[in-house]
C-alpha cells in the first residue's frame, strides 16, 4: 500500500507540467559519412535504441506511427517510458516525449524528500532527423524540456545544468556511437 | 485641375509611405527566453529591425495602450524590463517577485499587472512611477493575464488551480473564480469583453467562458499542449497554439467548433493578431522563428527569423 502510493506521488510529480523555470533545449548535428537511407535505417525502428549505448533493451508496443509506447532499460537498470508524438518516413524523422521514468535516488531538499529521475529533466519531448547530404548525411537530434525540479530554488541534482549536462551527454554518446555504426 | 489633384494625391501617397515607418507603424515584440534578447519586427515589412539585449530570461510581453512603451517580464531578474518602443532601447528594470511571468497593460495605460508564478499573487504597479500599488492573492500559478476593454475587469489564469480569476480593478479585489479546464495557461478576451478564453495545456481545450457573468457556455477541444489564443476578424475566429503538435487550431467562435488546423514551426508559443485584425503572428520557441499567418486563408504567409526561445508570451502586438 505504501509502495502504491509512493508510486502515485510520482506518477503525479513526472507528469505535472511545469512553466515556471524556464524551458531548455539541446540542439545537437553530426556530420556521418554514410548515405542518409543506411543512417536512417539503424535509428528509424521506435523500437530499437540498440544504437544509443546506455540502453540495455527496448520494449515497444505498437509500430512506427503516432501513438506506440516504447520502454527503455539503461545499462544500470533504470528505465524510461516513451512515446512517439509524430514519424515522417519521407522527411527521415520522428519526434517523441518522455512519458514516465524510473527514480535514480531519493534526495532531501527544502524540508522534503525529492526523487530525481534517471533522466534529470521534465516535460521532456526530441526529434531526431537524417538529412541526406550527398554521399553523407546529417544527423540532427534536438529536445525541449524543463529541469527536474519544478518549484522555485532547486537542488544541485535537479537544476539547469544538470538537465543541459544529462541531455547534451546523451545525444553526444549516441550520435557518435550511431556515427561509427554507420560508417562501419 | 484634375492632373494636378492626382499628382498631388501620388505625392501624399508617396510622403505617407516614407514617413509611415517612423510614425506609427505597428511593431511585434517577440521574447527570446534563451536567447535574453527581444526581436522587433515591422509589421509594414515584416522585416525583425532590432533585437534588444535584455537579462533574465525574458517571457511576457505588453505594449502600452499609446505604442510607446514595452513591457517584458524577466522571470529570472524577478521582475520585467522597461522598453522605450521610439528608441528601441532597454530604458529601466523593476523588481517585482520571485517569478514574474504574466505581464499586462491596463488599457488607460496608466497601470501594469504582473502575476507572479511561485507566489500566486498579482502586482499592481502604477504605469508611471512603476511602484507597487498593491499585490492582491490570486490562485496557484497565475500565468494569463487580460483585461477587459472597458478596463473593470482583469482576467487572471491560475494555472495549477485549474481556474480563471476575475478582479475588480476598481477595487483591486478577487470578485469571483470559477474552474476551467486543466492548467490554464493563456487568456484572450473579445473586443466587447463579453468573452473570455481560457487555453488549457493539460486538457487540451479551450473555456469559453461568458464575461462579466463568470459564466462558462463551452469547452472546445484543440490539438496537444495547446498554450495561448488570438483573435482575428472581428472576433469571429479564434487561433489556438498547439506546443506539442506544431500547429494553431482555428475556431469560429459564433458555433464554437474548429474550422481548421495550421501547421507552424515546433513548440509555438505566443499568438497576437496584427493591427489589421488579419494577419497572426506565433512565436515558434524551437525553430526560433515566427510564423505569419492570414486568418481569412487559414495559410501561412512567411516565416520570420527571430532568436533562441522565442516566447512572447501575452499581447506582443500593440493595439
Amino acid at each position: 500500500m505504501k509502495n502504491y502510493f509512493a508510486l502515485l506521488m510520482f506518477l503525479f510529480s513526472s507528469f505535472a507540467y511545469a512553466h515556471g523555470p524556464v524551458r531548455q533545449d539541446t540542439d545537437e548535428t553530426i556530420t556521418i559519412n554514410a548515405p542518409a537511407d543506411k543512417v536512417w535505417g539503424i535509428i528509424k525502428n521506435f523500437g530499437d535504441m540498440s544504437w544509443l549505448p546506455p540502453v540495455k533493451s527496448t520494449d515497444v508496443k505498437g509500430g512506427n506511427e503516432k501513438g506506440a509506447v516504447r520502454v527503455l532499460t539503461l545499462q544500470d537498470g533504470g528505465s524510461i517510458t516513451e512515446e512517439m508524438k509524430k514519424y515522417d518516413e519521407a522527411k527521415m524523422s520522428y519526434s517523441y516525449k518522455i512519458t514516465d521514468m524510473s527514480t535514480a535516488k531519493t534526495i532531501t531538499h527544502a524540508g522534503k524528500e525529492e526523487k530525481v529521475p534517471v533522466v534529470p529533466v521534465d516535460n521532456y519531448s526530441a526529434t531526431i532527423t537524417v538529412e541526406a547530404q550527398g554521399a553523407t548525411s546529417s544527423v540532427r537530434w534536438k529536445a525541449g524540456y524543463y529541469r527536474a525540479y519544478t518549484n522555485n530554488e532547486p537542488p544541485e541534482d535537479m537544476n539547469e545544468a544538470a538537465a543541459n549536462a544529462a541531455i547534451k551527454g546523451i545525444f553526444t554518446t549516441g550520435l557518435n556511437n550511431l556515427k561509427a555504426l554507420a560508417e562501419k | 485641375m484634375f492632373r494636378l489633384n492626382h499628382r498631388m494625391a501620388l505625392l501624399t501617397l508617396t510622403m505617407a509611405s516614407v514617413s509611415a515607418p517612423l510614425l506609427a507603424a505597428p511593431f511585434a515584440y517577440i521574447s527570446n527566453q534563451l536567447g535574453d534578447s527581444v526581436s522587433i519586427i515591422d509589421l509594414a515589412t515584416n522585416k525583425v529591425v532590432n533585437t534588444v539585449a535584455v537579462n533574465g530570461k525574458p517571457a511576457g510581453v505588453a505594449v502600452s495602450p499609446n505604442g510607446d512603451t514595452v513591457y517584458i517580464s524577466t522571470p529570472e531578474a524577478q521582475g520585467f524590463a522597461v522598453l522605450d518602443a521610439r528608441k528601441q532601447e532597454l530604458v529601466r528594470t523593476v523588481k517585482t517577485s520571485n517569478g514574474a511571468l504574466g505581464i499586462t497593460a491596463a488599457p488607460d495605460g496608466k497601470r501594469l499587472y504582473v502575476a507572479d508564478w511561485f507566489v500566486n499573487t498579482v502586482s499592481v504597479l502604477d504605469a508611471d512611477s512603476l511602484e507597487i500599488i498593491k499585490t492582491i492573492t490570486v490562485g496557484k500559478s497565475p500565468s494569463g493575464l487580460v483585461v477587459s476593454p472597458d478596463n473593470h475587469w482583469l482576467y487572471v489564469a491560475n494555472r495549477l488551480d485549474n481556474s480563471v480569476s476575475q478582479i475588480d480593478t476598481h477595487t483591486l479585489t478577487v470578485k469571483k473564480t470559477i474552474p476551467v479546464g486543466q492548467h490554464p495557461f493563456g487568456l484572450a478576451i473579445d473586443s466587447t469583453g463579453t468573452r473570455v478564453y481560457a487555453v488549457n495545456v493539460e486538457s487540451d481545450d479551450v473555456t469559453v467562458l461568458e464575461t462579466p457573468q463568470m459564466k462558462p457556455i463551452t469547452t472546445v477541444k484543440v490539438g496537444a499542449l495547446p498554450y495561448a489564443a488570438a483573435l482575428a476578424l472581428n472576433d469571429s475566429r479564434l487561433f489556438v497554439t498547439n506546443m506539442d503538435d506544431g500547429t494553431v487550431s482555428v475556431i469560429d467562435t459564433e458555433t464554437l467548433t474548429n474550422i481548421g488546423l495550421i501547421e507552424v514551426g515546433e513548440k509555438p508559443e505566443g499568438i497576437g493578431t496584427h493591427t489589421d485584425d488579419r494577419h497572426i503572428y506565433v512565436a515558434n520557441w524551437f525553430d526560433k522563428n515566427v510564423s505569419v499567418l492570414d486568418a481569412k486563408t487559414l495559410q501561412v504567409k512567411e516565416t520570420i527569423a527571430t532568436g533562441r526561445g522565442s516566447r512572447a508570451f501575452g499581447q506582443f502586438i500593440a493595439k
